[in-house]
């Protein structure tokens, strides 16, 4: 009996040793991707954290600890709500615009047409266009003197808009240029979920009597669901991360319309230099992009099929 | 009535060409298997029934309609895929009941309709599952279940065996016979598989690159090939042919192939001279050559044991090769002793070697 006992603790503790051995093997193989991911997401993650508890000066030089007061304030300041307001107005104007008109143009360019790789191509250049050159080109196409959208409306007997500097206007034409610049993204992978129907099931709904508009309804929508999922939460969090267009076509402005969180926290950082209410701010869009993605995953998920 | 009807239908994608020329009737209620290596055209010749390629020339009719202008949704034929094509998103309920549209079926019908497919294929237990959870053999029930719940003209099928393991695909084989007996309906059965066509078929179609070589029962087929290549393609082992001689010693005609000389029946003889040939191919099914006394000389080059028989491959003197079928019950000779083969006259098919055309 005791020899029994004493070979089933060497024999648990060997396997522990196993265990430990495999445990420092697995660190040994995820150690430079720890690293990189702790030196640039998770350290300035935690400290962006922290400096939302320290409250600077008007010349952002002392830093007082004020705990959470700092976001409590955030949280009650009427900026800071208009500020998500416009952010979720961003988003509301270009998801759902941006993902229809991706999937349309995908649509259209899965058909098997000679020269369809040229169009293809067209449709996917934006995606190697940069922020910064999208929004000079069009913040010409937006000039209300010299741009092309302003001499269209006139040639047709419309009213010309002064697109950037009208506070109702100022967030359209903003995100009229981040839909633009999401477009070749959303197509390419729209495109690519397209794809991977198998013709197959087109042909089988075809002789089953569904018309084309019944085949995308049935086989075409529900088996392209993933890829829309997909798409949908990056483009929001694009949507919530962006600032290279808003800084050279408003610069959040006109009357704040285009301020949106990033704007607002670049602002402050690095204009204002009040790190901790940058630092709250940013706290605050990460937890509502990292909660807008689990109710995506959550709800939309049960919607979508993702294959045997 | 759903006869099936091409008359002179040919598909070109490009400069490839699928199908040329191609003349069929399927009769209502026929098993007809369209049979042929990969690349023949059959599947396209299937597909242009379906509706799903638009022919270059010809005219399909389907019972009295012509339907060469008419949508494959509005066919009402049926298709099984060899994939199954069924939807994964949905339940073998609703991949069945996928046909019956809402606003012309109502749903008490839908549901008897379904239940009536699900019963008839034992599928009753699995509507509520997707795809995803399902057997291979289970899914291929539920294309068929999907195929005659609509009770379409014809059912179309590709290779819907193929994807199934060998003895799922023997069980299914006897079933589908069962089903179309069931159904009466017209069956077009796409397969390469000579065993598939030859125990299912009412009439087999034999075709190669984009041509029908041959329309007829499976026995027919098999005992009056009508060239060397649905000869060839038809039986396992294939046909032996070899190259012969025509000689003429008065009266008669004889072939000299591999140094034995075989004396043409009449019919042949007057073909032959009609024809003006002076060569001619000889085909003989390896098992009706018997090893023995006989005017063929022959080295065994291989023994092969299937075990319930043995092919016995043999190099002629013509440094032709052919294969001797026996029973496994008897002794077969050692690779590289001499044998001698002959064969009964009237087991003897004859080619022409220019066109390769059965000479009767």
């Amino acid at each position: 009996m005791v020899s029994n006992a004493a070979a089933a603790l060497i024999a648990s503790r060997r396997r522990a040793r196993a265990g430990l051995r495999e445990a420092a093997y697995a660190l040994a193989l995820l150690g430079p991707s720890i690293a990189l991911f702790a030196t640039f997401v998770f350290f300035p993650l935690g400290r962006t954290f922290y400096l939302g508890f320290f409250r600077s000066d008007p010349f952002g030089l002392h830093s007082t600890y004020v705990g959470f007061d700092q976001y409590l304030d955030l949280l009650r300041s009427a900026k800071f709500h208009r500020s998500l307001t416009t952010t979720g107005l961003f988003a509301l104007y270009t998801v759902p615009t941006g993902l229809a008109l991706g999937l349309g143009l995908a649509l259209l360019a899965h058909q098997k047409l000679r020269g369809m790789v040229v169009f293809r191509t067209i449709f996917s250049s934006t995606v190697a266009t940069s922020v910064a050159v999208a929004s000079v080109m069009w913040l010409t196409l937006l000039n209300p003197s010299i741009g092309v959208i302003n001499y269209g409306l006139k040639e047709s007997g419309i009213e010309p808009v002064n697109w950037l500097n009208d506070p109702t206007w100022a967030l359209p034409a903003v995100s009229l240029t981040t839909i633009w610049l999401n477009l070749g993204f959303t197509f390419i992978v729209v495109l690519a979920g397209l794809q991977t129907i198998p013709e197959e099931l087109h042909e089988s709904a075809q002789i089953d009597g569904a018309g084309s508009i019944s085949r995308f309804f049935n086989v075409t929508l529900p088996m392209l669901s993933p890829t829309l999922l997909f798409a949908v939460v990056v483009l929001t969090i694009n949507a919530f991360q962006s600032f290279g267009q808003i800084d050279i076509l408003t610069q959040g402005g006109p009357l704040d319309r285009t301020n949106v969180i990033v704007y607002s926290i670049y602002t402050e950082g690095f204009r204002n230099f009040n790190d901790g209410i940058a630092a709250g701010q940013g706290v605050v869009l990460f937890l509502i992009v990292l909660v807008l993605t689990l109710i995506q995953f959550r709800f939309l998920e049960k919607r979508v099929f993702y294959g045997s | 009535m759903s006869r099936i009807v091409l008359e002179g239908v040919s598909k070109h994608f490009g400069p490839v060409v699928a199908v040329e020329d191609f003349n069929l009737a399927i009769e209502d209620g026929e098993f007809l298997v369209l049979l042929g290596p990969s690349g023949c055209g059959k599947s396209t010749a299937l597909r242009l029934i379906a509706g799903l390629e638009e022919p270059t020339a010809g005219v399909i009719t389907i019972g009295d309609e012509v339907v060469n202008d008419i949508e494959a949704k509005n066919r009402n034929i049926a298709m099984v895929f060899q994939s199954y094509a069924l939807y994964p998103h949905r339940t073998v309920r609703a991949n069945i009941e996928f046909p019956l549209k809402p606003p012309k079926i109502p749903k008490a019908e839908r549901r008897e309709l379904v239940a009536e497919a699900a019963r008839l294929l034992g599928l009753e237990p699995l509507l509520d599952r997707r795809p995803s959870e399902l057997s291979g053999g289970q899914r291929q029930r539920v294309a068929l279940g999907r195929a005659i719940v609509r009770k379409p003209r014809a059912f179309l099928m590709d290779e819907p065996l193929s994807n199934l393991d060998a003895k799922l695909r023997v069980r299914t084989r006897a079933e589908l016979v069962g089903l179309h007996s069931d159904l009466g309906a017209t069956f077009v059965y796409v397969t390469h598989d000579q065993v598939e066509a030859m125990t299912m078929a009412t009439r087999i179609a034999i075709m190669n690159e984009g041509l029908l070589q041959q329309v007829g029962a499976a026995q027919d087929v098999y005992d009056r090939p009508a060239n060397t290549f649905v000869a060839q393609f038809i039986g396992s082992p294939p046909m032996n042919v070899i190259g012969g001689e025509i000689r003429r010693e008065g009266e008669r005609v004889v072939v000299q192939a591999a140094g034995g000389t075989i004396a043409l029946p009449d019919a042949q003889s007057a073909a032959v001279a009609a024809m003006g040939l002076d060569g001619v191919l000889v085909g003989v099914r390896p098992e009706h050559l018997t090893i023995g006394d006989g005017p063929l000389r022959a080295k065994v080059h291989a023994v092969e044991s299937l075990g319930h028989e043995r092919h016995i491959l043999c190099d002629l003197a013509s440094e032709e090769t052919v294969i001797v079928r026996i029973g496994s019950d008897m002794a077969a000779p050692a690779a590289g002793s001499d044998v001698r083969l002959s064969a009964n006259p009237e087991h003897l098919h004859f080619f022409d070697p220019g066109t390769t055309r059965r000479i009767d």
